[in-house]
């Protein structure tokens, strides 16, 4: 349920990855850090915990993903993974955030 | 006994397979034998694809308690998703073709769109399938009925696949789960097929569409329940449509940015005073007025709209952002 602490929006799915995840930064910047990604009604939704906003340099970064559990990064920790549209064709799309 | 229950548990998979069997794929379904997940018996055996390995048969009559060996289970499993795969991008490419030709009218009479619309209860997908209606009782007026029918069609395509890799993805993690894989029945393995082929249909997809309007629908029902319990509505529950976004331009982020930053810096009765002055609907808790506030600065899409509230600002405390 989207209460007062989390806010839930959603971005076109037909948006390639890198302006998906300018979006998700830019909400980011505003709301507070992402928590979960999915896709629906030909859109992608995202839902952000509101507060203290990441900084420039711990913005999340999508990546696409094939199999069960998306690669380690290093140096990166996972947020959320979650079922997206990129250039309206579903892929499994994981978010990264760098560790400080 | 134990085979008793195997029956018992069963039945509510064949119950289900009324509601999925069907060949014809106007009817809104894959053309897939959801018979094959279920277990036959002495008298009438069931009928396994070639491609299924003929063990998955006698996997499927184990009782739940019934240790099955996870090599072959999971030789099973995969043999009948490819099965359903297969069925699945058949009526994917029927659907596809159809778009192509793009003669709604007499195609939506054969998906049965009738039946389909009172499915769904958001308002969106219901303003489609009346708008399709309209093309189909002939009536096509100022709406092209065929590219209305398309973007529809695709749409629904795009549902169907992502709620299958959700599935997908669900059925593989309990197959490559260390420590769930073991206690992964064929039961559940069945019912997690079934539901993997169901992605795939027609009916589910439209349901799935609306996934988010009912999600919003639950909130405003969690907003009248409160009213009714509390005596007063709840107006830091959101009930009405998802917000849609697009990037700005960097210069517009930067100054959003700044000022979201500075909004949640604020005292609580300064975010108030700042909420009143935007006439923002009054919120009963200061999150809940700290994200209305958030809302218009996500709202503010342009650098005049952001420097009206940046003007606001300016006005009500001093500070320049």
């Amino acid at each position: 349920m989207d209460d007062a602490t989390t806010q839930t929006l959603q971005t076109p799915g037909s948006q390639d990855l890198p302006t998906f995840q300018t979006a998700v930064q830019q909400q980011e910047q505003i709301f507070g850090p992402l928590t979960a990604l999915s896709s629906a009604s030909g859109n992608n939704v995202m839902t952000f915990t509101i507060g203290t906003s990441p900084d420039n340099n711990h913005l999340a970064q999508l990546a696409p993903y094939t199999g069960t559990t998306p690669p380690a990064k290093p140096g990166f920790a996972v947020v959320c993974t979650g079922s997206c549209l990129v250039s309206n064709a579903v892929q499994q799309i994981v978010a990264y955030r760098a560790t400080p | 006994m134990a085979r008793s229950r195997t029956f018992s548990g069963w039945m509510m998979l064949a119950a289900l397979s009324a509601l999925v069997g069907c060949t014809d794929v106007w009817h809104g379904e894959p053309d897939f034998q959801a018979g094959i997940l279920m277990p036959g018996s002495a008298a009438t055996p069931k009928q396994v694809e070639d491609s299924v390995p003929t063990t998955c048969g006698t996997l499927l009559n184990a009782a739940p308690s019934d240790t099955v060996p996870v090599t072959e289970r999971n030789a099973c499993i995969y043999a009948m998703m490819t099965v359903i795969d297969r069925a699945y991008y058949e009526y994917r490419k029927d659907l596809h073709r159809a778009v192509d030709v793009g003669h709604a009218a007499a195609d939506i009479i054969g998906i049965g769109l009738g039946s389909a619309g009172a499915l769904v209860g958001g308002a969106t997908t219901k303003s489609i399938l009346a708008a399709i209606s309209a093309g189909v009782a002939g009536a096509r007026g100022k709406i092209d009925a065929d590219i209305l029918y398309s973007n529809s069609i695709t749409l629904i395509i795009t549902q169907m696949d992502a709620d299958r890799a959700d599935w997908k993805s669900r059925i593989i993690a309990q197959l490559s789960d260390i420590a769930k894989s073991p206690g992964y029945t064929m039961y559940q393995a069945a019912t997690d097929l079934l539901a993997y082929y169901e992605a795939g249909t027609w009916d589910h997809a439209l349901v799935s569409l609306d996934a988010h309007a009912s999600a919003n629908l639950a909130n405003c029902q969690a907003a009248v329940k409160g009213a009714q319990v509390a005596g007063s509505v709840n107006p830091d529950i959101a009930c009405g449509p998802i917000p849609v976004v697009t990037p700005v331009a960097q210069d517009v982020q930067t100054h959003r940015a700044a000022l979201a930053a500075y909004v949640k810096g604020l005292s609580a009765s300064d975010r108030r005073k700042l909420s009143n002055a935007l006439s923002i609907p009054a919120q009963s808790t200061d999150a809940g007025v700290l994200k209305g506030l958030l809302q218009s600065i996500s709202a503010a899409t342009t650098a005049d709209q952001v420097n009206a509230l940046a003007a606001k600002i300016k006005t009500l405390f001093g500070k320049d952002i």
